[in-house]
């Protein structure tokens, strides 16, 4: 069982020591499972979150010029710890204090009925369809605001429809993962890079076809500027965890 | 609508399980959260990262699961840990 000591242990675990094999849930008991079922309609079955604030930075290659110094046929195993968001996040969250905005969203209404007969909404907000968000490129002819980028690769798509882009129309998901890099620069103390070198790095990329950080060093391509991108996301396995 | 969505659990990240018993925490790599959940969180979510599925599959996967009637009650919770995992960046909503 896990109490509130076993929970700060995990916490403080290597997290690439942790393995999925054969700590799975079963539910091999049939008895159990319908305890479990009856358990889980009286209580909440996302039981608690511990939100967990990452040392920035840490021995970590945040910056492309660090990321391009190490050797890249190891990057697959990097774990670092830059504290980065992922497009996926930034689809559903909130982003105030990045200077954009998503769009002006629409309510989706969920009902239902209790089990007593009762009926339930609940009401969330889809942001995926807003044609009001701020706009990915700098000049868009559609936007009423002024986007971010330079270019036109993206048409007149806000940064919100760039991120929900389908893969053919985002070839190595770049947009997203700028995107996503532009909006952790500008709510994430110490990442990696300032918002002005995300635009400066799409801008590269877009007119040469690839990206050098600092002075010479090695080219990245799409591929990796997404590589190095993701790379922020993830996190050390010597890190240890603030509650 | 909401009959039709379906939903997925964020690839770009890896999950990490522990589990003690019917608790399982889950070590978020992305966000770097770490969750507790019960079982039918943990069946909600193993499922999502298997396959995308709407509201109405998994219902029916925790009705075969733990051999129980689906019923409102069942959909309104489930209904309500969907969006508590999209707010938490674990899964997302697909159309």
């Amino acid at each position: 069982m896990a109490d509130n000591k076993d929970i700060t242990k995990s916490s403080n675990q290597s997290v690439q020591h942790v393995k999925t094999e054969g700590s799975e849930p079963s539910f091999d008991n049939f008895e159990q499972r319908r305890r479990i079922l009856k358990g889980a309609a009286v209580a909440a079955p996302l039981m608690m979150t511990v939100a967990s604030r990452p040392a920035l930075g840490m021995g970590a290659r945040c910056t492309p010029s660090a990321w391009v110094s190490g050797n890249l046929s190891d990057h697959k195993e990097d774990r670092h710890s830059c504290g980065g968001k992922s497009p996926g996040y930034w689809k559903n969250h909130d982003w105030g204090g990045t200077g954009c905005y998503p769009g002006s969203g629409e309510w989706s209404k969920w009902s239902g009925k209790w089990g007593g007969g009762s009926k339930w909404n609940k009401w969330s907000k889809d942001y995926k369809s807003d044609s009001d968000g701020t706009p990915f490129h700098e000049f868009s002819r559609s936007g009423r605001r002024r986007g971010i980028f330079p270019g036109r690769f993206y048409g007149d798509k806000t940064m919100m429809e760039v991120l929900w882009s389908k893969g053919h129309e985002d070839p190595h998901q770049l947009g997203a993962h700028i995107i996503a890099a532009y909006l952790n620069a500008k709510t994430i103390p110490d990442y990696g890079m300032t918002p002005r070198e995300v635009v400066n790095m799409y801008d590269q990329l877009r007119r040469t076809g690839y990206y050098r950080p600092g002075s010479g060093g090695h080219r990245m391509s799409a591929e990796e500027v997404v590589l190095f991108i993701q790379n922020t996301f993830s996190y050390s396995d010597k890190y240890s965890y603030s509650r | 609508m909401a009959e039709s969505v379906r939903w997925r659990a964020i690839s770009a990240f890896t999950l990490h399980w522990r589990s003690w018993g019917n608790e399982h925490v889950v070590y978020n790599a992305g966000s770097g959260d770490t969750h507790l959940f019960n079982d039918l969180a943990a069946l909600i979510l193993r499922a999502l990262q298997e396959k995308a599925a709407t509201l109405d599959e998994l219902s029916q996967l925790c009705a075969t699961s733990f051999n129980q009637d689906e019923d409102e009650e069942l959909q309104a919770q489930l209904n309500e840990l969907l969006l508590e995992l999209d707010r938490l960046g674990i899964i997302e909503r697909i159309h």
